[in-house]
């Protein structure tokens, strides 16, 4: 079975319409991720809504692409202006700027790129051995488990992606609301349809997708009245140019693997990404390097940790999304609405019923590495141009695609609607510190959630102890309790302390 | 008290999802009927909605609190002059921005997409600081002309015509 999933894959991989659309979200990765203020989540989101008159094979392979490479993406501006493309490229700014300043950008990039290849190689090898044997755990989950494991998930992406819990979780809270909207699935009734049909069918993921991360976005950088960036001339390099080579990365391949791994461990809880990953492998490559004087100052080996550290979180992310329908992150929760649109359902069940186009998502992620190398190597070049482009070109442009690709989506005028009003809702949660996050995964999981708590409630007879008695489901609501207060009880006994 | 004693941002936000989510249970019995059969059931359709807006309910008052305790403890400590770094926010190009794409949701329906994008196009790049008119319209045509005819020919998506070119 297991052979017979890789040989498909191995033959929806390497069709060539597949290859094709590999680089194509490749390049719209390395375009996007490269741009300081676009991100990772909005390149694969913008892509989303073109995938849909493809093959489901091609449309994942086209997001995959443009995930990988617009992760590493955020390094070439990391590197050269000292702006971080995506925000896991923070840490790569710390050295790779001031590589560039002593006319070492070549090495910086090539370390950068060979880096990030390494990394999300090994994350996909992680996703291809463990995916499986995860999910057939969590085929043993029944709704209340299932229920519990959701409830830690929002809890513990709450807790982690804004300033405060209460905000993350009433982020989260307002998405399962948000859910809620439509027929309700057992009894039939619209719930805040409000007299309108478009509405009755619920609020489409993608055209909400493409609000809060997309058309907010734009709407920030327009409130704050964002400029054209200077850019470093490659060409100017003090010292020639040196030949992208693998060579540059062998000093350092200790320090690769470590953060991989760091990047993978890390890729695969929910609520973390690949900033927390690209911070703790700096900080430990950092802690065992015989040269730690040059961290900060433009250590090659720095460069190295971080970029494999934040592609070794990609395919990783996916690993909950996949197995257990829990999205990890923003990326991770484009990718379950993108499966979900193309009529799989994420979860367990998704390995037996869909095997080989999941084998095909995995492999697909080693090629989109392999093909991100060639197109880095070309692209670097030109990326000076790309970058410097007037933002009133660059923001109009993407608020266009952004109206046309919800438009695309039902063929309906209502969708551009909903992608305007989730813009102006995703531009002031950024303004007020709400995270976005909590509400995207909390849209995406508002009907598991439902279904599994009112299966949950029937089977008990209404009694909201099954949560408890059931030994997995107590885990969970357990840790997410943990997660929820110890932070607070610590910080009491730290200040009793004092 | 003063007002400065509070962070009003903070605050204000906390105020205004309270706000919503008291709307939103006001809404409930309005927006979601019972039927005959759905008194019978443990979970009928309004329990979660229920359930989600007391706890968002309770939230932000927690969040008021907590932002007005904080508040109060720092209240001796005086805030740091910034009046060196003060951002220029362009508000009224957003409202722009945003009204615009309002009525081009609108304009497609009657003057088709070709027309109500050059709309657009042309009232977001003034917004956004571009006085280049070359570019301008080298945009619009692009993002009119090319855009609607890609979407045709790729995407087999069609927008409203509208009246002239329909």
């Amino acid at each position: 079975m297991l052979y017979d999933n890789i040989l498909i894959a191995l033959k929806n991989v390497f069709a060539v319409h597949n290859l094709i659309a590999l680089f194509i979200g490749n390049m719209i990765g390395m375009f996007f991720g490269a741009m300081p203020g676009l991100t990772v989540t909005l390149s694969v989101a913008l892509a989303l809504p073109f995938t849909f008159s493809l093959e489901p094979a091609t449309g994942i392979l086209l997001l995959t692409g443009a995930y990988c490479a617009g992760t590493y993406a955020g390094s070439i501006t990391a590197i050269l202006i000292n702006t971080p493309g995506t925000p896991s490229a923070v840490a790569t700014c710390w050295d790779g700027y001031p590589l560039t300043r002593q006319g070492r950008s070549y090495e910086a990039l090539s370390v950068a790129l060979n880096s990030s290849v390494l990394g999300g190689i090994i994350s996909a090898i992680t996703l291809i051995f463990f995916a499986p044997e995860i999910a057939k755990v969590a085929l043993r989950f029944g709704p209340p488990e299932k229920f519990a494991l959701t409830f830690f998930g929002l809890t513990i992406i709450a807790r982690v992606s804004g300033r405060s819990l209460t905000r993350g979780l009433i982020s989260a809270l307002f998405g399962l609301l948000i859910a809620t909207v439509g027929m309700d699935p057992i009894t039939g009734i619209p719930r805040f349809a409000f007299g309108r049909y478009f509405l009755y069918g619920g609020i489409g993921m993608i055209e909400v997708f493409i609000g809060l991360f997309a058309i907010g976005e734009i709407f920030r950088q327009i409130e704050e009245r964002t400029k054209a960036i200077k850019v470093t001339k490659l060409g100017k390099d003090s010292i020639k140019r040196k030949i992208f080579s693998w060579m540059n990365i062998v000093p350092y391949y200790k320090t690769i693997i470590k953060s991989s791994i760091i990047g993978v461990i890390i890729g695969a809880i929910p609520g973390t990404g690949g900033s927390i990953a690209s911070f703790i492998a700096y900080d430990e490559a950092k802690r065992a390097s015989k040269e730690p004087e040059l961290y900060g100052k433009g250590s090659l080996e720095a460069v190295s940790a971080s970029e494999s550290a934040n592609n070794g979180v990609t395919a990783a992310t996916l690993i909950p999304a996949l197995t257990l329908g829990i999205p990890g992150n923003t990326v991770a929760a484009v990718f379950l609405g993108a499966l979900m649109i193309h009529g799989m359902t994420p979860g367990p069940q998704l390995f037996v019923e869909q095997g080989g186009l999941m084998y095909t998502l995995m492999i697909g992620f080693i090629v989109a590495n392999v093909i991100m190398y060639i197109q880095g190597l070309f692209a670097i070049n030109w990326f000076d141009k790309v970058i410097s482009a007037p933002p009133s070109i660059l923001l109009t442009t993407i608020l266009l695609m952004c109206l046309v690709g919800a438009y695309t989506l039902s063929n309906s005028i209502y969708s551009c609607y909903i992608a305007l009003v989730f813009g102006v809702l995703g531009y002031l949660m950024q303004k007020y510190e709400y995270p976005v996050a909590p509400m995207v995964i909390a849209i995406i999981l508002g009907p598991m959630v439902e279904e599994a708590l009112r299966q949950s409630l029937i089977l008990s007879d209404g009694s909201y102890m099954i949560f408890l008695i059931r030994p997995i489901s107590f885990v969970f609501i357990f840790l997410a309790m943990m997660v929820s207060f110890l932070p607070y009880i610590f910080q009491y006994i730290k200040s009793k302390k004092r | 008290m003063s007002a400065k004693l509070f962070n009003l941002k903070n605050i204000f936000s906390s105020i205004v999802t309270l706000a919503i989510a008291t709307v939103v249970y006001l809404a409930i019995p309005n927006q979601i009927k019972t039927s005959l059969f759905t008194g019978e059931l443990i979970f009928g359709p309004r329990t979660l909605p229920y359930l989600l807006v007391y706890t968002i309910i309770i939230l932000s008052t927690v969040d008021i609190f907590l932002e007005v305790r904080k508040n109060i403890i720092k209240k001796d400590t005086k805030p740091k002059s910034d009046s060196n770094n003060i951002k220029k926010h362009n508000y009224i190009g957003l409202l722009i921005v945003i009204v615009s794409i309002f009525l081009w949701i609108i304009l497609v329906l009657y003057f088709g997409y070709k027309l109500a994008t050059i709309f657009l196009v042309v009232t977001s790049m003034l917004v956004i600081g571009n006085n280049k008119w070359w570019q301008i319209i080298f945009l619009s045509l692009i993002l009119s002309f090319g855009f609607d005819y890609f979407i045709k020919a790729v995407l087999r998506v069609y927008f409203p015509e509208g009246i002239f070119f329909g």
